[in-house]
């Protein structure tokens, strides 16, 4: 039993069951004896408020309860109740001992040790107050249900923690919830008008027309795939305890639409007065002609200043091909079960210091379709397709809002899926989806649980932000997560006449991070994060970020070589200097961000028909050698990043590029993150090509960039 | 001083057609680009059908026929093979030196964060005399115009089993 420390006379002679504690206000009075003043939410500890009639005041009285807490001291706030006023809440460790972890009836019992008058306090997802979806979002608490009717029920305890996260503070003693946070939504138009949305919508005022301008049903009867915007922001920030839905991570952050079929450079994004946080569940898959845009650079560059992170979708590419090559080469991608598709080409998908997803489904590995990549920073969940009428094996994918519009006029992602069709159930999931998944639906996990770190430290610079997620996700090395391991993958690439390493699976960096190309460094745990956030300046590495790093910049000239005509080149990159002030030669500084440039990559022309096209910037030519085409990068550390790896396809032209434009390409490794680079040191860049790379033209612009913080 | 390569050709003139005024204001250059700065209008997908008259161009899968422009649009640039065309946006993103006040006296600009800036300007003219000015001006690190090809990024979600 819990029970208050004083105690309140007994009047009753009898035990009295009433079926529920009455919702009224006010002082309790009648014969009333427990009046709920405002509901609270078992999920994250926010108390129940409610006030006992006055005639049950005496301190002869005992008040318990069977699961919860009662006390007359706010347990977020610390404020002393008054006269009557108590508090009722379930402690966080008390969750996990339920019976059943989404819902009970507590039993609150007036006593005066002999007698007792009980009430009954129904909690949980089906709760007037409570969210019924809640249940099916496996995402925030796996408990391995399968309502979908998938083949495959998720793996109890594979979720993003954030109950946890829910349960701690902020500075000013709210729960940790996303309140007072502002997040952009760069997407399909979100429907305004959903019922989990509503609430939550901000409207920056002198906003433009593609600024929440809603979800029309003419546009999602021509496109179902409209919807999107809406599933992503249900995963971000879906009101909580409104007898609704689901819930959000971050459940009373404020959301912001920008439609992205405007243009989406929209500079009022770089305001931190209106924006804190961007997602992008977009990508723009190609390296040239509109993919390229140095505009998108310096909007990037303005957020990044202003400290606002920009969290992005790492890509659905791990087993196809977008650029239409697929006809130039076999894809051998697929038979070996590595990347097809290497990501770092338009911009948009090389923005630096953009924090990239990539994604995990119920069963606690990645999914099937997530790219992979050097430039991965984390991951998050998404699951895979959910109920497929194929009749394939299958497993969960994410529970979210999709519109406000009954199923029926449009094209409903989850048509004649037992999930929609259940009767019992349809009111309740009509205007909700069981399908929404790809690295769309794992970024908002991210921004999520960045919408709380920033909640629990409004100051927080996008250094501090990618440190914070680095350093608490899990890895294949946290206890309970070491199915997230697999074996590096070789083979053996006859046009090489070797085995290459094409995949190089979990390893520690020279400081002792431990990364993957799969996971970059981990799937986020909020909780973990939240604290970190909270306890920012007592980490070194952290307080540290609090400054936005410098740029230095290798100069040594002529730095490549290739000992057989360019089919293997290595570039040595060092003599580093401060980009803004060259004569500074920094003594050594602690990597925070990698880019290399490789704007001059080139072929050269010679008898092979397949090397002199991609020379000549023939697609097919750049098909066929790019595909076997690798890059890798060996810091002053030893740590080895798979950048580019054989058989992912790349649609870059150095040829054509050069023509486009004199600006870098900058592709990026998070390998290196937080390792020191001394003033003598060097990183081995290595290419490695079926046809020779121009040697002279890569000599005249490769150049490593890093954002650091030199060394006192 | 970074500038797209393709659009330093805009920045001068080969040959100006004189115009009518319900004209074209045209640029015709020398490497199979035509500018238009004037009487161009944007239709995206669903106002294009039926459409066949009056068209200038493509503009990812929408179309520029003649009339009336929106406010901040001051060019479209078309190319001979229709490939890439994008439209000129009255918007220049400025980035200055650290710790460098770039921007000179006489031109308005918002600025964005501790290094970059944004400059409007009203009209195709003005935008290049700008990019040429800031060419020129100390401290200036990065001079980006703002480019609108008409193409929508790639959502990513996926689907299978349907």
């Amino acid at each position: 039993m819990n029970s208050v420390s004083s105690k309140i006379p007994l009047l009753l002679l009898a035990t009295a069951v009433l079926a529920s504690v009455s919702a009224c206000g006010g002082s309790g009075g009648g014969d009333h004896p427990i009046s709920r003043i405002e509901s609270g939410d078992m999920f994250t500890g926010k108390p129940y408020i409610f006030r006992i009639a006055e005639r049950y005041r005496a301190p002869e009285y005992e008040l318990s309860a069977k699961y919860g807490v009662i006390t007359d001291k706010n347990p977020v706030t610390g404020e002393q109740a008054e006269d009557g006023v108590y508090y009722y809440y379930v402690p966080e460790n008390t969750l996990n001992t339920l019976p059943y972890f989404y819902g009970f009836t507590e039993e609150i019992t007036i006593s005066d040790g002999e007698h007792g008058l009980v009430e009954f306090l129904e909690l949980g997802t089906d709760a007037e107050n409570g969210d019924p979806l809640f249940t099916d979002q496996w995402h925030l608490k796996n408990i391995g249900q399968n309502p979908f009717s998938v083949t495959t029920s998720p793996s109890k305890g594979k979720d993003l923690n954030v109950i946890s996260a829910w349960h701690l503070k902020d500075s000013n003693n709210e729960l940790i919830s996303g309140k007072g946070v502002k997040v952009s939504v760069l997407d399909t138009p979100v429907d305004v008008n959903h019922e989990e949305l509503k609430a939550r919508m901000y409207t920056p005022s002198g906003a433009k027309s593609y600024v929440n301008s809603g979800l029309t049903l003419k546009k999602l009867q021509k496109s179902a795939d409209y919807a999107h915007g809406t599933c992503v922001a249900g995963i971000i920030g879906a009101s909580a305890s409104n007898g609704k839905g689901g819930r959000g991570v971050a459940y009373e952050s404020s959301l912001t639409s920008y439609d992205y079929d405007s243009g989406f450079f929209f500079n009022e994004m770089t305001d931190k007065a209106v924006n804190n946080v961007v997602n992008a569940s977009i990508g723009w898959d190609y390296s040239h002609g509109e993919g390229f845009d140095p505009n998108l650079e310096l909007w990037a560059q303005a957020m990044f200043e202003n400290g606002i992170p920009f969290i992005k979708a790492a890509g659905n590419e791990f087993d196809e091909v977008l650029f239409s090559h697929s006809n130039y080469y076999p894809l051998t991608c697929k038979d070996l079960n590595v990347n097809c598709q290497f990501n770092q080409t338009s911009s948009l998908n090389r923005g630096r210091y953009f924090i990239n997803v990539s994604a995990l489904n119920s069963l606690g590995v990645k999914s099937s379709y997530s790219s992979v990549g050097s430039h991965v920073w984390v991951a998050g969940f998404s699951g895979e397709f959910g109920y497929r009428k194929d009749g394939k094996s299958s497993s969960a994918a994410i529970v979210t809002s999709l519109s406000s519009y009954l199923p029926e006029e449009f094209s409903d992602w989850d048509k004649n899926v037992p999930w929609r069709t259940e009767e019992a159930y349809y009111d309740k999931r009509k205007f909700y989806t069981q399908r929404m998944n790809g690295t769309s639906a794992a970024t908002p996990m991210v921004t999520g649980v960045t919408a709380l770190i920033i909640q629990a430290k409004p100051d927080v610079t996008v250094p501090q932000v990618r440190y914070i997620l680095a350093k608490t996700s899990n890895n294949d090395k946290t206890e309970g997560w070491e199915p997230l391991a697999y074996d590096p993958i070789e083979a053996y690439v006859s046009q090489y006449g070797e085995n290459i390493t094409l995949e190089n699976a979990w390893h520690d960096n020279a400081s002792g991070l431990r990364f993957s190309n799969y996971y970059g460094f981990g799937v986020v745990n909020a909780a973990k994060a939240v604290k970190k956030a909270l306890a920012c300046d007592d980490d070194a590495g952290c307080k540290l970020r609090s400054e936005l790093p410098e740029v230095f910049i290798s100069t040594r000239a002529n730095p490549c070589e290739s000992p057989d005509g360019g089919l293997t080149t290595v570039c040595t990159l060092s003599d580093f200097v401060n980009a803004d002030n060259p004569g500074e030669v920094p003594e050594a500084f602690e990597i925070d961000n990698l880019e290399i440039n490789v704007g001059s990559l080139m072929y050269v022309a010679n008898s092979e028909s397949d090397c002199t096209d991609a020379a000549n910037d023939s697609k097919k030519g750049v098909a066929r050698v790019n595909n076997l085409l690798q890059i890798s990068m060996t810091s002053p550390g030893g740590t080895e990043s798979l950048i580019k790896s054989v058989y992912a396809n790349w649609d870059f032209s150095g040829t054509l590029f050069k023509q486009e434009t004199a600006d870098p390409f900058l592709i990026s490794t998070s390998d290196f993150f937080t390792e020191m680079v001394p003033s003598t040191g060097s990183f081995k860049l290595k290419i490695r090509s079926i046809c020779p790379i121009d040697v002279d033209e890569l000599n005249n612009s490769v150049y490593v960039q890093i954002d650091g913080y030199a060394l006192d | 001083m970074k500038i797209k390569t393709v659009l330093m050709s805009a920045l001068s003139l080969f040959s100006v057609t004189a115009c009518a005024s319900d004209a074209q204001m045209m640029i015709r250059e020398s490497n199979g680009t035509t500018v238009y700065t004037d009487n161009f209008k944007v239709l995206d997908a669903a106002e294009k059908i039926n459409k066949t008259e009056g068209i200038l161009g493509t503009l990812g899968d929408r179309i520029v026929i003649s009339g009336t422009r929106a406010p901040d649009h001051i060019a479209f640039v078309r190319h001979d093979d229709e490939r890439n065309n994008f439209i000129i946006r009255n918007i220049l993103m400025i980035q200055c030196a650290k710790d460098t006040e770039c921007i000179p006296d006489d031109i308005a600009a918002r600025k964005l964060s501790r290094s970059v800036y944004e400059i409007t300007v009203d009209n195709y003219e003005e935008w290049k005399s700008v990019q040429e000015r800031l060419r020129n001006a100390v401290g200036v690190k990065n001079v980006s115009p703002s480019l609108y090809y008409g193409v929508k990024p790639s959502l990513k979600n996926t689907k299978a089993g349907e």
